[in-house]
């Protein structure tokens, strides 16, 4: 049942199905409580503290190791090296699915960071459940950044979107001077090379980002909070008290608000994992953004122009 | 005292010949079919303009520090494209009439919504940089290339 669903109706409907014995505390009144409640207090204080301790310390696992060949950086991109076509995490998986289902949905799409995880259920309530996790290759989000020369921009900027469509991305943002847009990670490459062909680069800036360590972390607590849960609900079912209840109640939600944030950053790793982003601005980059920048001793070379040579006055 | 006149008269044109020289140019070019050249044109040797904004100009610039041709069109295309943001849409050799080797940078750039041409001609002597320069909107300045390369063919450098 989700937790999310623990309304306060439903946690008095829940109540009247518990056992007579149990059900000899009546919510109107509120006067009996079973000496046996006492115990039953103590073991849900123990076991809160130590489901507490066991969500901050159950996430341990063995650092992963990759690879030489399969890890990429920015600088090695800048240096000549090939970025990679990601064939060997696309070439066995489905191709993706239509831009218009892709926002938002990042397990939707055709590459899905869990799928990098050992598989291990997520509502099992086996203590330590998160043990054994472990990636088959990093996971890695690209991002490109290039600046392009202010010429044709409305028409530049067409192009560019119609890139992202023939690969399967869409527009993400667009604005006078610039335009952003998501492509699979597997066409990343092929999607810059493109864009390269579509006017004069004068800036572009390349980078992967390696969130295998931030992903496992987040698994492994989503996991150990979901069994967390299971164990919650279950000792709610068998409360025999309302401060009981209360407590577990409380407790249930501080984790259900927990897991629904770490369950939504997840969404937003597996989301920038299966889509690269690339911006093409077409503004260059002022000097007086870089200071330090070289600049040539020969005064008329700054003079020269448009500006200047049609300035007829 | 003869020999006075003659030492005036030799200061005197002696003068007149070094003025000459710094208000010339070292250069000489025909100006395009629909051009008008202007007058007093400051940073510009030579300027001239059609009636709808299509304009030539030529500078003339000491070479000093000596540059050669490679290195002041290396700094030249760095600076429009780099920082101006300047397409670089084409780069040809071409040639004085005096035969001269020159480079000439074919750019283009947005001005507000509009595109706009940028040619600059490099040619480099010992002593000079002469830059030609030719621009304008691209709905008045494509119609027009073909009369400013026949101007630029007949570049002379004295």
């Amino acid at each position: 049942m989700p937790v999310a669903a623990f309304q306060a109706t439903n946690y008095r409907r829940e109540l009247s199905l518990l056992p007579n014995t149990t059900r000899a505390y009546r919510m109107s009144q509120g006067t009996t409580i079973p000496v046996a409640s006492r115990t039953w207090r103590k073991a849900v204080g123990l076991f809160l503290l130590s489901s507490l301790l066991l969500g901050c310390g159950a996430a341990s696992y063995s650092q992963p190791s990759y690879p030489a060949d399969s890890y990429y950086t920015t600088a090695e991109y800048q240096e000549g090296g090939a970025l990679p076509q990601a064939s060997g995490r696309s070439s066995a998986r489905p191709a993706p699915i239509h831009v218009a289902q892709a926002p938002g949905s990042g397990s939707e799409v055709g590459w899905n960071a869990q799928e990098q995880l050992a598989q291990v259920p997520a509502d099992s309530d086996q203590p330590g459940a998160a043990q054994g996790v472990s990636p088959t290759r990093p996971m890695l989000i690209y991002t490109a950044v290039f600046h392009l020369s202010v010429f044709q921009v409305e028409e530049s900027q067409r192009q560019v979107i119609a890139v992202a469509e023939q690969m399967g991305g869409f527009l993400f943002r667009r604005d006078d001077r610039s335009v952003t847009i998501r492509v699979p990670a597997q066409r990343f490459q092929e999607s810059i090379d493109r864009i390269e062909q579509i006017g004069d680069v004068l800036h572009r800036a390349v980078e992967v980002t390696d969130i295998t360590q931030e992903y496992i972390d987040i698994d492994i607590r989503l996991r150990n909070a979901l069994a967390m849960r299971d164990r919650l609900e279950a000792l709610l079912a068998r409360a025999e008290t309302v401060a009981d209840a209360l407590q577990i109640e409380r407790e249930l939600q501080r984790l259900t608000a927990e897991i629904e944030t770490m369950r939504g950053r997840l969404r937003f790793l597996d989301d920038r994992m299966a889509y690269s982003t690339i911006t093409v601005s077409f503004e260059p980059r002022r000097p007086s953004s870089t200071p330090g920048l070289f600049r040539l001793p020969f005064s008329w070379i700054y003079e020269l122009g448009l500006p200047s040579l049609l300035n007829l006055w | 005292m003869l020999g006075l006149p003659s030492s005036r008269t030799a200061l005197a044109i002696g003068l007149c010949s070094l003025l000459i020289s710094a208000c010339g140019h070292h250069f000489q070019m025909v100006t395009p079919n629909r051009f008008v050249e202007l007058d007093d044109q400051h940073q510009y040797a030579m300027r001239a303009t059609t009636p709808d904004g299509v304009v030539i100009g030529v500078r003339e610039i000491d070479n000093d520090p000596q540059g050669t041709l490679e290195f002041w069109e290396e700094a030249l295309s760095n600076h429009l494209r780099l920082s101006e943001g300047y397409a670089l849409l084409d780069s040809i050799e071409v040639q004085a009439a005096t035969g001269q080797s020159g480079k000439q940078l074919r750019f283009g750039r947005d001005e507000g919504e509009r595109p706009y041409h940028y040619w600059t001609t490099l040619f480099v002597t010992d002593d000079h940089i002469f830059i030609i320069e030719a621009g304008g909107q691209s709905e008045t300045f494509e119609p027009m290339q073909g009369a400013i390369s026949d101007a630029i063919s007949t570049f002379r450098i004295d």
